[in-house]
């Protein structure tokens, strides 16, 4: 076994360098870059064959990606933030072609203000078009996700694109070893791309992903790939014992952590969930009962595991680095979804927390776990909640005390 | 103590040397040395920090936020022309060089069609390239009518200018 000190990007990139991808359309965009640099490195050097090709915006990206990808080749491809946005029509095009390939997506906060550390609205903007998505926690798992991707979305029961997502900052630049698999031992788990009826090929026209114009084609369409990201469900169980038996790592739609004899459950996802599984290590030696519960694959999502990893808990709170404004955290509102109806549903707490970054510290994770316990003992529910202290409002209004300072000098009332 | 010579505590503004003299330079590398050599009694002892108790820890002072107007509430600005500290030059890798000689002063499409507002007219009529935010995307090389705009790697237009704006 080779194991190396890789970012979350050199492993990314090394996924893609294993799975022998044959095609690259690129575009880059921080904190994503490091990808690409390192895939175009290896081209040039000739340690990848294939080709690797720069595109004019993340819209022609995901546009020469996904028809690549119906020539019946592998295709790898990265992204980040308000890149993916921009190829947000796309995303929401390709996956109706059934044309199978892996976005690596680097998680960093959307515009506006504009920023570039991690939260996830990026990714969850994707949450409705067809791709099935995937979160690391670490270097590890981005760079077995990637072959994982590539086995389920080929797979005939499935042929969807997908998307590996992976913390930008927090994962993309830290370092962890990382196991290289023999490429032997990953061309047998994965061996070339079968392509079936999905090819282009010279003197013999095809037309893949044609209009039409009523509702019941539109509706049988849709709903066949939707049953196709349900059924991706059991194929990733299928595909998970594989993995294991080929690298001796599990994997699967849950990461649980300590949540088994567990009262007191965070949910996160990615690698913001390193930090809640440490601060129930700490809880349990101040003799709280806590645990972590991370779906990696949010599409397809695993509601019945996750119904029946949190079954009889007295509370679970679900931390999102997510806002849909109006309505609150993402992940809480689907787990709510998941869980309604269930006889011994778990109190469920929403909170909002590490928006573009911002660090979420150990006393958190203790306070939430201490206050939502409390909660539960009185059979209430608290309102949802944003991480923010007065100390971080302090510094909020120092920067409005300079914006009315900036307006009196324009000659406006403040 | 740092010598300013004369420039009082502004020499971060005035960019490091200018002005000040070679026996103040020296005299300020001293002092920067002799701060990074007082560090090294302390190499190495860089640890993890302990663990963080559960059991008695200092609370989060969680706020509320309150709502606040839109006028208080967008990331707004208010100071003009603060995009001008920002030296976006720093990304190019490719610079546009204008040969005088050949340029016929048509400067109404260079200086209109740079995305950057990189390019100015001076006062004899001429166009010339702000390299602090001349990002080097090269669209005045492609659109000038004469040709008179030259690609340059920027590692070599740094080697011939023996520093360049990056």
């Amino acid at each position: 076994m080779n194991r190396q000190l890789l970012t979350g990007n050199a492993a990314a990139a090394w996924g893609a360098r294993l799975a022998q991808v044959d095609y690259v359309p690129a575009f880059p965009i921080t904190p994503q870059t490091e990808i690409i640099e390192t895939l175009a490195r290896w081209f040039e050097r000739g340690e990848m064959t294939g080709r690797l090709t720069m595109l004019e915006s993340e819209h022609s990206m995901v546009t020469a990606a996904a028809a690549a990808a119906a020539t019946g080749v592998r295709v790898f491809t990265a992204t980040s933030s308000q890149g993916l946005l921009y190829a947000m029509e796309m995303v929401f095009t390709v996956p109706g072609w059934r044309a199978p390939f892996v976005l690596v997506n680097v998680s960093r906060g959307l515009a506006s203000p504009i920023t570039l550390e991690s939260d996830h609205n990026d990714v969850l903007a994707t949450r409705d078009s067809g791709f099935l998505q995937v979160h690391c926690a670490t270097c590890q798992e981005v760079l077995d996700h990637v072959l994982l991707a590539y086995r389920i979305a080929e797979d005939s029961r499935v042929r969807l694109p997908v998307i590996v997502n992976l913390d930008g900052f927090t994962l993309s630049f830290t370092r962890e070893p990382v196991d290289l698999p023999a490429t032997e031992a990953v061309q047998q788990f994965l061996p070339p791309f079968d392509p079936q009826n999905v090819r282009f090929r010279a003197s013999k026209p095809v037309s893949q992903a044609v209009a039409v114009l009523a509702g019941s084609p539109y509706s049988y369409f849709r709903y066949e790939t939707h049953l196709a990201a349900q059924q991706a469900l059991s194929v990733l169980d299928e595909i998970a014992e594989q993995f294991f038996q080929a690298f001796g790592r599990r994997t699967g739609p849950l990461a649980t952590y300590r949540s088994e004899d567990a009262d007191m459950v965070f949910v996160m996802i990615g690698a913001g969930a390193t930090k809640a599984c440490e601060a129930a290590d700490r809880l349990r030696e101040a003799g709280v009962a806590a645990g972590v519960v991370r779906p990696r694959w949010l599409r397809p999502y695993p509601a019945a595991a996750l119904r029946a990893a949190l079954a009889g808990k007295k509370a679970v709170a679900v931390i999102d680095q997510d806002l849909s404004m109006g309505q609150g955290g993402v992940l809480h509102a689907e787990l709510a979804a998941a869980l309604y109806g269930m006889p011994n549903a778990p109190m469920l707490a929403s909170i909002i927390g590490g928006l573009g970054g911002r660090n979420i510290p150990p006393e958190e994770f203790y306070e939430i776990a201490k206050r939502m316990l409390g909660f539960a003992a009185r059979g209430e529910t608290p309102p949802p909640q944003l991480l923010f202290t007065e100390r971080e409002l302090r510094q909020v209004r120092k920067l409005q005390a300079i914006a009315v300072v900036e307006r009196k000098e324009l000659g406006e009332k403040p | 103590m740092v010598v300013l010579d004369g420039v009082g505590g502004v020499a971060g503004r005035v960019g490091i040397g200018v002005g000040l003299g070679e026996a103040a330079l020296a005299a300020n590398l001293d002092e920067a040395f002799s701060a990074f050599d007082a560090m090294a009694a302390h190499e190495g002892v860089v640890h993890e920090g302990a663990a963080i108790s559960a059991r008695a820890y200092e609370a989060p002072d969680w706020t509320d936020l309150p709502f606040e107007p839109a006028r208080v509430a967008a990331p707004d600005i208010f100071a003009p022309a603060t995009s001008v500290q920002v030296r976006t030059g720093l990304w190019r890798t490719m610079r546009p060089v204008i040969d005088y000689a050949h340029c016929h002063r048509c400067v109404w499409v260079c200086s209109t069609l740079c995305p950057d507002s990189a390019i100015h007219v001076r006062a004899d009529g001429a166009p010339e390239i702000d390299y602090e935010h001349c990002k080097g995307c090269l669209v005045c090389a492609a659109v000038c009518p004469p040709h008179a705009i030259q690609a340059v790697p920027e590692h070599e237009a740094a080697k011939i200018e023996g520093g360049g704006a990056g």
